[in-house]
């Protein structure tokens, strides 16, 4: 069940109504919003419900081991055997084609041509999400940052909350539990943020990501020997513009369903193309990942603790993981090994200009340092842009294809045009807008009589199905 | 300061009275949905599988569109795709 449909509307609209019907009985909501979230999960495919249940169940079981267990040897076992499971369903589901592929291709270089078993393993939808999220509950139980669920329909309601279950936020035990235990409540500044942030969300991925996807990027990247080095630069651009809409389009309307429904979540983008170096760019860009990943990979590695020679192989280490997160294909560890090489060598800079590898960015006012600025901000995002390729291209070849047309300095506008232009361009100078501008939005509005709150809310949906173009398109990190 | 059994029932009656605005807000979207977004009903309703329970509500999406292009709100949504494809077909000077 897509966001952007009549049917999760409906399935929202009686969801909302009866889970604040039970608000009353803690248990009762609470069961209902799990039978939803199974729901909305089962639309896609009823029988990887089971496997939602069963990664739940092994979480659960895990925390209350890990809590429960007196020695630390035993409470270790309990932890790298859930690890373990989790990595193992992650696992097979999501690189076990690939492996097998790979073995036969490396099989046929050695001259020892064999038939592999062939196996067509669909992936389930989120699994990347939902199991990043159970590593981390049995992480933090076992590091003693959050206490294990002794509910387990908290747990389990935890792993399958359906706004962020199948493309994230990726939300913190931490953080979530704890609301669950809380009376939830929706006062009028909550309804007014989660209402201006589906919208939001809606304009993003219906408009934005939608008209570049199906005008300029999808035909461009099918073929891009077909097309001017200029129209390739400009369809990179909208890459990274709809890749940004399509996901943060998602993430923000997950954020206001919660919050409609009483909770809270993070931010999980915040205006990444800004950003003036690639290490601020991690912290703008699909922040609970990169939260996880520091907190769960990163610093388990040494963090920056050992040294500059194992701290730079930490960096890259944990982008290239990062880029295996997002799929079993060589061009999303390309991806990564970019984003790991160029943070590295960021940092190897950093030390030897100025010897602190944490130090700010240099600040002040006048010519000079806003041309820095902006001479940094643009080097930042051409590297994002340079790697969005590789996560881009289906292949390889596709990919250097592509690198190769764009170095041709050939200068037609077909395809590209003042319509598309201007959506990207719109899209980056809203980089530059300040961060809470939702937030003070809401918090401008939430006095507003509800008559009017209701015409402005129908009148912006409509007008956003109005304006976008026919047709629903997926998600671009479903397929993670 | 403390919660009294008096502040829970305000945050209560607060709620109960935000979660009714928004039920508001949802219906009027909806209907505002069926007034000009009467083409995309008849469409939707295409996509339903074919049966002996969805027929009717083919019959009644297409009734429906009928009427609202009768009353002019189809037209209007129809202007404003047929701007944005305007804007959209503009070249380069």
């Amino acid at each position: 069940m897509l966001f952007p449909t009549a049917d999760f509307a409906l399935f929202f609209f009686i969801v909302f109504c009866a889970s604040w019907a039970a608000v009353a009985r803690p248990d009762a909501r609470k069961l209902a919003l799990l039978v939803a979230s199974y729901f909305f999960y089962g639309y896609w495919d009823w029988r990887f419900m089971a496997l939602l249940a069963v990664s739940s169940a092994i979480n659960y079981t895990a925390g209350r081991a890990i809590a429960a267990w007196p020695g630390p040897r035993a409470r270790k076992a309990a932890l790298i055997t859930a690890i373990g499971l989790n990595l193992a369903i992650l696992g097979f589901f999501k690189y076990f084609g690939f492996f097998l592929e790979s073995l036969g291709d490396i099989m046929v270089m050695a001259g020892l041509e064999r038939d592999l078993p062939l196996l067509q393993i669909v992936l389930p939808v989120g699994i990347s999400f939902f199991t990043f999220q159970g590593i981390s509950y049995v992480v933090d139980v076992y590091r003693g940052e959050v206490g294990a669920a002794k509910s387990p329909l908290n747990l389990f309601l935890y792993i399958s909350f359906f706004p962020q279950l199948v493309a994230g936020p990726i939300v913190r035990a931490a953080w979530f539990l704890p609301q669950l235990d809380e009376t939830p409540e929706l006062t009028r500044r909550a309804l007014c943020f989660g209402l201006c942030l589906i919208l939001l969300g809606l304009f993003k991925k219906m408009v934005i990501a939608n008209y570049l996807a199906t005008e300029l990027v999808d035909g461009v990247f099918i073929d891009p020997g077909g097309y001017s080095s200029l129209e390739l630069l400009i369809a990179i651009y909208g890459y990274a513009v709809q890749i940004y809409c399509d996901f943060s389009g998602y993430s923000d309307i997950a954020i206001g369903v919660a919050a409609l429904l009483g909770y809270r979540f993070h931010r999980n983008f915040d205006r990444p193309y800004r950003a003036r170096s690639l290490q601020e760019f991690w912290r703008r860009w699909h922040i609970s990942l990169s939260q996880w990943l520091r907190d769960y990979l990163y610093k388990p590695l040494g963090g920056s603790k050992y040294g500059r020679i194992a701290t730079y192989r930490n960096l890259a280490i944990t982008l290239l993981l990062g880029g295996v997160w997002h799929g079993a294909a060589w061009t999303f560890i390309v991806w990564g090994a970019i984003h790991g090489t160029a943070l590295a060598v960021e940092r190897a800079l950093r030390e030897w200009r100025s010897g602190d590898a944490a130090g700010p960015h240099t600040t002040g006012r006048g010519a000079w340092p806003l041309a820095r600025a902006a001479g940094q901000v643009l080097l930042t995002f051409h590297i994002v842009c340079l790697a969005w390729i590789f996560f881009r291209a289906e292949d390889f070849a596709g990919a250097f294809v592509y690198l190769r047309q764009l170095g041709r300095f050939s200068g037609d506008l077909v395809v590209v045009t003042p319509f598309l232009a201007a959506l990207i361009g719109i899209t980056l100078l809203a980089q530059f807008v300040p961060s809470n501008s939702v937030e003070r939005l809401a918090r401008q509005i939430e006095g507003v009589p509800i008559a009017f709150l209701a015409a402005g809310f129908a009148v912006a949906l409509l007008a956003i199905d109005l304006v976008a173009p026919e047709g629903t398109a997926p998600f671009i990190y479903f397929q993670f | 300061m403390t919660d009294t059994p008096n502040s829970g029932q305000a945050d209560r009656d607060t709620t109960s009275s935000n979660v009714r605005a928004a039920i508001i807000i949802f219906l009027t979207a909806t209907a505002s949905f069926a007034l000009f977004g009467s083409a995309d009903i008849v469409s939707m309703s295409y996509d339903l599988p074919e049966n002996a329970w969805t027929l009717p509500l083919v019959t009644a999406a297409e009734r429906w569109h009928a009427a609202m292009e009768a009353l002019g709100t189809a037209a209007m949504a129809q202007g404003i795709r047929d701007a944005i494809a305007g804007l959209r077909a503009i070249g380069w000077p």
